[in-house]
């Protein structure tokens, strides 16, 4: 099902083994096309979003309700709007822009500073690890500040959203770390 | 007593008598629910006539005189009846919208965004009158107060209800108490109430004057996502659950009147008929189910569809049941007598997840996932036009009131104009 009802029943406080995963991160990081990757589907032609997109996807017994919400800057103000009963936060980096690590350092240090957000465990996907230019993650750990987080468990993992390197890997890390539900 | 004035109404049909009684006005609403294009105006005319001390013989004439314009009305729409093109494109949303709606005279329309405001459109330039901006997260619901359409509701993600002036944008008095979401908002038919309903698993009553909260209706177990007043008192109000039961209120007790069991699946909207004597409920279960607001006994369970229902809606005569489905169908169903299903309407390559009636009851349009929304003849299920153009899901579809534009909005940023 797709339409308003369906962003509804996502929005509802989920069920045991119902996770909700927020995905952010600059626009052209990859978020679409790591959606894509865990739902199969084809990657080959995939548009900046303008809003945002909803999956469904099971893993490992669970099923994980991921939003994808788009990343440009004039959107960046409504990312609010989706904090809500979040489970897990993953961010999107795109590791060969070296020129907006920056910019996407300040946007993550502004997400985990929200109250919504407080304790949400944090993956970063660093991603575009195929391009020569791209750094590895270890060091966009470093630039993030990623060691200085205290209030939550993190993980980086590097991938290749577009032939799904390390998306899989990404996700068994969200299933061992889902927080114990109240 | 004296009788004044003849007012006409078109949809539902009917007429108004509007008279005097000991030196005040006072109006009566007589519905003529039966009245198409077959009718006999002078058999009509007669037993009004018969029924009615205020018509007399004097004004037989001109009782014909207005009926024979009200059976044209009704006529005017059907089969060869008018096509829609697309009349413009109103994009200054920089986020998907949610729901729409025009108000009475069908000048203005209204929008609710991801982008947190509501904007008023004028139809007819396309422009942007008014944004209203205070909500703190995603629009959803909005509505004017019918008929009157002097005030605007907006429900949001934000967990509060706003009341607006139209004419000014500003916002005249905030609903607070939700603790979640709050996913949709009405006034009661006279607008002197407003009723809300919400993710925390309440509905609440609150004075739309001052916003002040007067009842706070407990008894959902899940999120409350479809409410309505009944369109005459406006007394009574039922409201729609995940929790798969619709409840029945008055707004005059804090308890709840009744529930209605039977669905084994989320609720996804629920109706009153014209005369509120019929609750239409759609069900995440695949079927419909039809209900007595008075004694609330299940009166039929429509199950055609092969997937989740997602939209139901009762014509302007509340004489017809429409349904939209999953399975990418919509099907109408008779409410006057046996519950058959009268037409079905596939065409839709994805699920359909709004329905409506023109008013006149000659059209259906539907809005679906496949990014196109159809308008279908309602007696044969022939689809008359196919509106696309959307790059995006279609969210939300309304006819105006005169039947003569409608509004689509999507997930791509945009609300159309047709007409």
């Amino acid at each position: 099902m797709m339409g308003l009802l369906n962003i509804l029943k996502k929005l509802r406080s989920n069920p045991d083994k119902e996770l909700r995963l927020l995905l952010l991160g600059l626009d052209n990081a990859g978020k679409t096309t790591i959606l894509k990757q865990l739902a199969s589907e084809d990657v080959a032609h995939v548009t900046p979003t303008a809003g945002f997109n909803i999956k469904s996807v099971l893993s490992n017994g669970f099923k994980l309700n991921v939003w994808d919400i788009g990343g440009q800057r004039k959107i960046r103000p409504y990312w609010r709007n989706y904090f809500e009963n979040t489970d897990i936060l993953i961010y999107v980096v795109d590791c060969s822009d070296h020129q907006r690590l920056e910019e996407t350092s300040l946007e993550l240090a502004e997400l985990l500073q929200d109250d919504k957000l407080r304790g949400v465990p944090l993956l970063v996907y660093a991603n575009k690890q195929d391009l020569a230019t791209a750094l590895p993650a270890s060091e966009v750990a470093t630039l993030l500040g990623l060691h200085l987080i205290r209030d939550r468990t993190w993980q980086i993992q590097a991938c290749v959203a577009t032939d799904g390197t390390g998306v899989k890997e990404g996700m068994e890390w969200v299933c061992k770390n889902i927080p114990i539900k109240k | 007593m004296k009788l004044l004035k003849i007012h006409l109404r078109y949809h539902p049909p009917g007429i108004v008598l509007e008279y005097s009684q000991k030196g005040v006005v006072k109006k009566k609403d007589i519905d003529l629910l039966d009245l198409n294009c077959n009718s006999d105006i002078k058999e009509i005319a007669n037993r009004l006539h018969h029924r009615e001390a205020l018509l007399t013989g004097d004004v037989r004439e001109q009782l014909q005189c207005c009926l024979e314009t009200l059976k044209k009305r009704t006529e005017h729409e059907g089969p060869t009846g008018k096509r829609y093109y697309i009349y413009k494109t109103l994009q200054t949303h920089v986020l998907p919208l949610t729901n729409v709606c025009f108000n009475k005279i069908g000048n203005k329309c209204l929008s609710g965004s991801y982008d947190r405001t509501c904007k008023i459109w004028d139809v007819e330039s396309g422009k942007e009158l008014k944004t209203l901006t205070g909500h703190q997260n995603v629009v959803y619901s909005v509505g004017f107060n019918f008929p009157a359409c002097t005030r605007i509701i907006t429900g949001s993600f934000d967990k509060t209800a706003k009341i607006w002036d139209p004419e000014s944008g500003s916002c005249l008095t905030t609903l607070l108490g939700h603790t979640g979401e709050v996913v949709a908002a009405q006034f009661s038919s006279k607008g002197d109430f407003a009723a809300t309903g919400s993710m925390d698993h309440l509905a609440k009553l609150f004075d739309a004057e001052t916003g002040t909260e007067i009842h706070s209706y407990a008894g959902h177990t899940a999120e409350v996502i479809a409410l309505q007043f009944d369109p005459n008192e406006g007394h009574r109000l039922i409201t729609g659950s995940f929790d798969g039961t619709i409840s029945l209120w008055d707004t005059r007790v804090n308890d709840r009147v009744s529930v209605l069991l039977g669905h084994e699946g989320e609720i996804s909207n629920v109706q009153f008929n014209w005369d509120s004597s019929l609750v239409g409920s759609a069900s995440l279960d695949g079927s419909a189910k039809l209900w007595d607001a008075r004694s609330t006994a299940c009166l039929a369970t429509v199950a055609s569809h092969t997937d989740e229902v997602l939209d139901i809606c009762f014509d302007w005569a509340g004489q017809r049941v429409a349904t939209s489905s999953s399975d990418n169908s919509a099907r109408i169903y008779d409410v006057r007598a046996d519950f058959r299903e009268l037409a079905i309407m596939k065409g839709h390559r994805e699920e359909v997840s709004k329905v409506c009636f023109s008013p006149a009851g000659g059209c259906l349009l539907t809005a679906s996932a496949d990014r196109s929304a159809r308008v279908w003849n309602t007696t044969t299920g022939n689809c008359i036009q196919v509106l696309s153009g959307h790059q995006g899901e279609i969210f939300s579809c309304a006819f105006s009131y005169a039947g003569d534009a409608i509004i689509t909005a999507s997930k791509d940023n945009t609300c159309r104009i047709w007409r």
